[in-house]
């Protein structure tokens, strides 16, 4: 995820932009588990990324496993009958992601980004998730699926 | 009673998170140590394996960069043609003056920026979020590159070296708000810090400038150079786009525009010294 990110996601700016499909990855988990598997992936992930970055390290990792936490206790309180409902969800989850980032960069004094470019970034982080909110869903729920079989079979050994 | 259960469980495991996020932001704030190690370690994981996505990856970049940028490039080499007009002109007058500082320097044993060792590198990443001010170059460790050099092109000073791998290094940008130099009014020659804003790619220069100093919109700023400094002097860094006042009005304040275009940079030039360039 996060070398899809790095190689391809970060090179493709849209209107100055980049996407973040890490952060899609703490919604994922917290959307198709709980809110404790949404806050340890989104801290893994969030971690991951920090460590390739210039920017403090530990926030991504304390802003994703945030969202992720509030996914994962949101989602069971989510009607999910039509289809749109958890892309919107992931948007708007997406939407909080940013500007949670944009305010602990703020507070932790490397404020990057003039607040006027703020909305561009949430818009174009929001679309691009909820666009591929539908396969990574589909990789979490295959992940979170495949966990206890693997785990019986470590323990069958 | 077991879904509270549940719920305290979960919220104990983002307590848990959450402290462990803030204890690695404290120690990362702390300088080197145990987390610089981390991140030493997760470029030497990832850096083989990008090497090869990024591969597969540039033709993608390069043809989206074409179709999103078309317009800006039609902008930008109208303006260009304009600027090449003008500077033909002035390149004529620069050639004297070039040829006689240069004789007046060797006379004087006077070290020139052009005598420092320097390593050519293209650009192969840009910044990683929306968020960064960093590029990546195909130049590392193995080059001679270490971290803290100044990286140029030829309008002048984009940025140093603040992350190096065996065959990549990441530069800073001099737009980022965690940059800082020491700069000189090239004609007063008023000595002061400059600092990047992150805000609208700009940098300010809030300490140094005399408060009777006369700054104009324009006015070209370079890098001062002074003992001990990374940076060889009469770099260009920028020109002032407008002048304002400290709070206690006995010094002036500059925001500058960067002399190098820094959206995009695609051939960097590494200067081969890391510390004592002056």
């Amino acid at each position: 995820m996060i070398v899809v990110q790095v190689s391809f996601v970060s090179q493709l700016p849209v209107f100055g932009a980049r996407g973040d499909i890490v952060l899609l990855a703490a919604i994922a988990a917290g959307f198709e588990s709980n809110a404790a598997r949404g806050a340890i992936v989104g801290f893994g992930a969030g971690l991951g990324f920090d460590l390739l970055l210039n920017s403090p390290v530990g926030l991504s990792a304390l802003t994703y496993c945030l969202v992720g936490y509030m996914v994962g206790s949101l989602q069971g309180s989510v009607l999910r009958s039509s289809w749109w409902i958890p892309v919107v969800g992931a948007m708007v989850a997406s939407a909080v992601g940013v500007v949670l980032f944009a305010v602990f960069d703020e507070v932790f004094g490397e404020s990057t980004v003039e607040v006027g470019r703020l909305p561009t970034i949430v818009a174009v982080v929001a679309v691009l998730n909820g666009l591929l909110s539908p396969p990574a869903r589909w990789a979490m729920r295959r992940a979170f699926a495949e966990s206890p079989r693997s785990r019986d079979r470590f323990f069958l050994r | 009673m077991a879904l509270s259960r549940r719920t305290g469980r979960s919220r104990f495991t983002l307590l848990l998170l959450v402290l462990s996020s803030v204890t690695i932001l404290t120690l990362d704030f702390r300088g080197p140590g145990p987390v610089d190690g981390l991140r030493d370690g997760a470029d030497s994981v990832v850096s083989p394996v990008r090497s090869v996505t990024d591969a597969v990856a540039e033709p993608f970049s390069n043809a989206w960069g074409g179709v999103t940028g078309y317009d800006d490039l039609e902008r930008e080499n109208e303006g260009l043609r304009r600027r090449v007009d003008a500077l033909e002109g002035q390149q004529i007058g620069d050639a004297v003056a070039r040829r006689q500082n240069a004789e007046l320097r060797r006379q004087l044993a006077i070290r020139s920026t052009s005598d420092l060792p320097t390593v050519a590198a293209r650009v192969v990443s840009g910044p990683l979020t929306s968020f960064e001010s960093t590029v990546e170059i195909d130049r590392g460790s193995g080059d001679g590159v270490k971290e803290g050099m100044a990286v140029i092109t030829d309008a002048g000073l984009v940025g140093r070296v603040v992350r190096v791998t065996g065959g990549r290094s990441q530069i800073e940008l001099l737009t980022d708000p965690s940059f800082t130099l020491g700069v000189r009014l090239a004609e007063q020659g008023d000595v002061g810090i400059a600092r990047g804003t992150g805000r609208g790619g700009t940098l300010e220069v809030d300490q140094g400038i005399d408060g009777d100093t006369a700054v104009k919109r324009g006015d070209a700023v370079i890098t001062s150079g002074l003992e001990g400094s990374a940076f060889p002097p009469d770099l260009p860094v920028g020109r002032v786009r407008s002048v304002g006042r400290t709070a206690d009005r006995t010094e002036k304040t500059l925001v500058l525009d960067p002399a190098a275009n820094l959206s995009g940079l695609s051939y960097l030039t590494v200067l081969l010294c890391d510390e004592n360039c002056s």
